[in-house]
């Protein structure tokens, strides 16, 4: 009993954070009674703590609607939900490539934002219709006319058809039901074709394995059905295929235009690509979908504990995320300084970000995270060009002909009094701008920049200069060569691997004497002078010293003293034991967070 | 020492003020003479519970410390000496009898009747000079009546007299330090105790530091006053017998270099700690530490109950580290055969890595015969050198 594709919607909501996606989807959901009271949490699309408490979707889930339009007839709309966050653009390109339309959700009082533009772009190069909502019309700020030129200014949408909501009241919301309808094509594929089906997300689940979800383009999948991973070149058959309402029912079959999921006996997460196509033996396509790419984790860290007795805790906590976050990669990594940890890439920094956190809060971890780095290309002298993911894998200097970096393009939005903070800072961080326009009040900047200079600190830099009214977004252009250096840092001669950093030759200096001078900060005196260096190659830019320690005896010792004193000096030794030894020079734990997190403050 | 031996300690808890840096087990305010006897008794009674660990053992040093002994009553002092003299009838010849004294007019008058009373020995509260500095340290005595004090001392016949120069006191200038070394100098005491201000936690000085309202000194300036106490002393022949200790040739305290050469000492009174010698269970001794409650102290001892709280038996490692270490504080450094001796083997059979490479730093010097002893550097970095000697173990909480 396949459904006619006539009466299928598949649409996504696309919004800056806070603008009230999460929200919409909720009364989209109440409207057409898809939740029954117990079901309901209060924002049912985002189902991890953290992407709450961060207001953002990490893990895209989809749900299906049923909904009576104003011709009488059932319509299944199917809500695909999109990562909000930069890092996931190719996942979101693989959800919008799922959909035929998209709500555009932009909030009356702030107008657009970068992420908006940014998700928006995504969803004209998907082809898709675009129906824009003004939502938080309660809000006593909205400026509903406002926001409406920008939409037809920024965008270039037809300021008529856009639609007037109040989430939070649920206002408006019948309307954008009925305009999911009228607008949004209906899915086009022939359910008589050779299968071919999307996987645009997946996930873990510790029952079952791995939960596929896709939307089949044409032709139809079947339980019990052989399917073939055409880019993964693996064969499977389906053990459960079923639809989201957003409870999971059971169907026996997913014709063109459906939207399901699919398990078929997959146990780790890492033997799916998003991206890739199903199809089936029975009816066999030819070619896979258009749009696969393999990610490429392109910011490293190295991740240790603080305490290396929690090595294993760390390992095992690695292992369960990677379950559910396939992006991300692992290595064990050995460090003279900081002992025994893992080499980690992630596809951009804030999904470095959301990695640490969760390892540190919901593992209960903590971890020492070293500078976070980028995937340099390496071009030696003879010899092939190749990639590299931490300093310590560069060669010598006069083995290399040049280092090539990363490059992405920056779209920052911004209230025009912070244009000038916000132009500096590209600046600074070796930005070389491409484009700006003025709309209204807004100003929209496009700056290329290395990714090695936005993968610290930028966005919360951004958010600083502009009081939290700019916004981010970015897309990876590609390589370019730059006069990139490897800095190291000696204690008495002796290279402290952990801070080893690639930075660019004009930095090197103001690197150099800042991570020099805040390790004299934390390295206590010792019996000996500690010369502290900052070298690029052979030659030292920069020079500091901690004093040798003259005097380091206290205190009489008579009587009840002596258990004291003797309690004392066991202290002091199990306080060395706790530090790293670099040569012979004792190294706190502190100065190495603090060496980390220069530039953070 | 091949001779058993006793040392007494006993700890008179009263002052008449508590000094704002003071951690010791003291009782401030007036004490009642009525306390002051009861208090009197109850050590008596200790005495008499706890003179059998000691039995048979030769009296070397009897030392009245505090709080301020010399509160107590000339009568009171000399009851007490009495009694000890009875628990342990073998004594050495001059046994030395030290009363710590705090310069007061009350304490003063009654220097000729402690000297009656069988002290032969005081060690003074001087701790400084000057005006300036003993006001900020919070103690109840200016320059002059310190001065006083010393003065009446000699007149009481006192010819073996130790003070106590305090340094690295809060907003203490080395100038300020030197003016009172000059001035112990003219004195020419025959030992002094030198005390780096130590800012132990609990203390209203602990407190003020937390608040950063106390200028301490930093480890620069504190070696810089070292190296001054060490040449001003020096000129007029007090050495450095030991780290903080300081005395001509023959007045080196007798009570004080059995703690460093872990002899027995018996304590007696208030938060008083003893060294008991080896017995069974305890080859290398144990170390005991009395309650710090008066109120508590008084009813133990009148139940009879031991006023001990504490009672750790030193292990072997222990007692090895103890013995090192405390040894490397004086002068004459630690005697290898001696060690031998006591543990079986010389220093080298447990701590050779620890050795080879503190005397390879330049800090720690060894003869051929294997006796240690720290250079003038190792002297300085004490702690460093004798942290290398001492066991990491798992219940020291790391903070």
């Amino acid at each position: 009993m396949s459904i006619d594709p006539a009466q299928i919607r598949n649409f996504c909501i696309i919004a800056h954070i806070d603008h009230g996606k999460s929200t919409l989807a909720d009364r989209l959901l109440d409207a057409t009674h898809s939740l029954t009271d117990r079901e309901k949490k209060d924002q049912f699309l985002d189902n991890m703590d953290l992407e709450r408490e961060r207001g953002i979707t990490i893990k895209a889930r989809s749900v299906r609607m049923r909904f009576r339009a104003e011709d009488g007839k059932d319509y299944l709309l199917n809500l695909i939900d999109t990562p909000g966050h930069v890092d996931f653009s190719y996942e979101v390109s693989r959800a919008l490539a799922a959909c035929e339309g998209a709500l555009l959700v932009v909030d009356a009082a702030q107008g657009i934002e970068a992420q908006t533009l940014a998700n928006t772009y995504l969803a004209t190069e998907a082809d898709l219709e675009i129906i824009p909502v003004l939502n938080k019309l309660d809000l006593p700020a909205a400026d509903p006319e406002r926001v409406a030129r920008e939409i037809e200014d920024i965008i270039g949408l037809d300021a008529t058809g856009i639609l007037h909501v109040s989430a939070k009241t649920g206002k408006g919301v019948p309307e954008v039901l009925q305009a999911i309808v009228d607008r949004v094509p209906a899915p086009t594929g022939a359910a008589s074709s050779p299968t071919r089906a999307l996987i645009f997300d997946s996930w873990f689940d510790s029952y079952v394995g791995v939960v596929l979800l896709v939307r089949v383009m044409e032709g139809t999948l079947g339980r019990r059905d052989t399917i073939r991973f055409m880019i993964g070149k693996k064969e499977r058959e389906v053990t459960r295929l079923a639809v989201l309402e957003p409870a999971e029912r059971e169907v026996q079959e997913l014709a063109a235009g459906e939207v399901g999921i699919v398990l078929a006996g997959i146990k780790t997460l890492s033997d799916v690509k998003v991206g890739d196509t199903i199809t089936t033996l029975a009816n066999p396509a030819s070619a896979p979908l258009p749009g696969f790419r393999e990610t490429k984790p392109m910011v490293f860290s190295g991740l240790y504990p603080v305490d290396s007795e929690e090595y294993e805790d760390l390992k095992v906590s690695l292992e369960k995320l990677k379950l559910n976050d396939s992006s991300f990669v692992y290595d064990p990594e050995t460090s003279a300084a900081l002992g025994f940890g893992f080499r980690c890439g992630f596809l951009g920094f804030l999904h470095a970000e959301i990695i640490q956190e969760r390892l540190e809060r919901e593992y209960d971890l903590d971890l020492i995270t070293t500078a976070p780095t980028v995937r340099y290309r390496v071009v030696p002298k003879s010899g092939e060009p190749f990639e590299i993911e931490t300093p310590a894998a560069l060669p010598d200097a006069n083995e290399i002909d040049r280092i090539e970096e990363p490059i992405i393009r920056a779209t920052v939005h911004v209230p025009a009094e912070y244009l000038g903070a916000v132009i500096g800072l590209c600046q600074d961080r070796r930005g070389r701008q491409v484009g700006m326009t003025q709309h209204g009040t807004r100003v929209q900047v496009e700056y290329d920049l290395p990714l090695a200079e936005v993968v610290t600190d930028f966005h919360d830099k951004i958010k600083s200069v502009t009081r939290g009214y700019g916004s981010f977004d970015y897309e990876l252009r590609g390589y370019e060569a730059g006069d990139l250096v490897k800095l190291d840092i000696l204690v008495n001669g002796d290279s402290v691997d952990a801070l080893s950093l690639i930075v660019h030759r004009d930095h090197s200096y103001t690197k150099g004497n800042d991570l020099t001078r805040k390790l004299k900060e934390f390295i206590p005196r010792q019996q000996f002078q500690v010369a502290i260096q900052a070298a690029v190659g052979a030659r030292i830019i920069a020079r500091t010293s901690v004093k040798a320690l003259r005097k380091n005896v206290t205190a009489k010792c008579y009587g009840g003293d002596i258990s004291r004193k003797r309690k004392l000096l066991e202290k002091q030794k199990a306080g060395k034991k706790r530090m790293k030894r670099v040569g012979s020079v004792d190294i706190p734990q502190e100065a190495f967070l603090a060496a980390l997190r220069l530039g953070e403050e | 020492m091949s001779e058993p031996s006793v040392g007494v300690y006993v700890h008179i808890p009263f002052c008449d003020r508590v000094c704002p840096y003071c951690d010791f087990a003291v009782v401030g305010g007036g004490v009642s003479a009525d306390m002051q006897g009861r208090y009197v008794e109850a050590l008596c009674q200790e005495l008499a519970q706890r003179r059998d660990a000691f039995a048979g053992r030769r009296l070397d040093s009897l030392y009245f410390g505090g709080g301020t002994p010399s509160l107590l009553a000339t009568g009171q002092i000399a009851q007490l000496v009495r009694s000890l003299r009875e628990a342990f009838p073998e004594a050495t010849a001059d046994l030395e009898v030290t009363l710590e004294v705090n310069p007061s007019t009350l304490e003063r008058d009654r220097l000729p009747g402690f000297r009656e009373a069988g002290v032969n020995r005081l060690s003074i509260g001087i701790q400084s000079f000057d005006d300036q500095v003993l006001k900020r340290l919070g103690r109840a005595h200016l320059a002059d009546e310190g001065r006083k004090t010393l003065a009446a001392a000699r007149r009481a016949g006192f010819d073996n007299l130790s003070l106590d120069l305090l340094f690295a006191a809060p907003g203490q200038s080395l100038a300020q330090l030197e003016a009172d070394l000059q001035e112990t100098v003219a004195f020419a005491p025959e030992h002094v105790s030198t005390y780096e201000l130590v800012v132990e936690a609990g203390t209203p000085f602990a407190l003020a530091d937390r608040r950063g309202q106390l200028e301490r000194a930093d480890s620069d300036a504190a070696a810089d006053m070292v190296e001054a106490i060490d040449a001003a002393l020096g000129s007029i022949g007090l050495a450095a017998y030991e780290l903080t200790n300081y005395a001509l040739s023959g007045r080196e305290s007798a009570h004080n270099q059995r703690y460093w050469k872990r002899e027995p000492v018996l304590g007696l009174g208030v938060g008083a700690w003893s060294s008991d010698p080896a017995g069974e269970g305890a080859p290398h001794g144990a170390r005991l530490a009395n309650t710090r409650s008066l109120p508590d102290y008084l009813d133990r001892t009148q139940r009879g109950d031991p006023a001990s709280v504490s009672r750790e038996v030193l292990a072997a490692s222990t007692a090895r580290a103890e013995t090192v270490f405390l040894a490397l504080r004086t002068q004459v450094g630690l005697d290898a055969a001696r060690f031998a001796r006591g543990f079986g083997g010389p220093p080298r059979t447990w701590y050779g890595g620890e050795i080879d490479e503190l005397v390879r730093n330049g800090l720690l010097l060894e003869s051929p015969e294997g006796d240690l002893r720290v250079s003038a550097r190792g002297r300085m970095l004490m702690d460093l050198v004798c942290e290398r000697f001492v066991e990491v173990v798992d219940e020291v909480p790391f903070d």
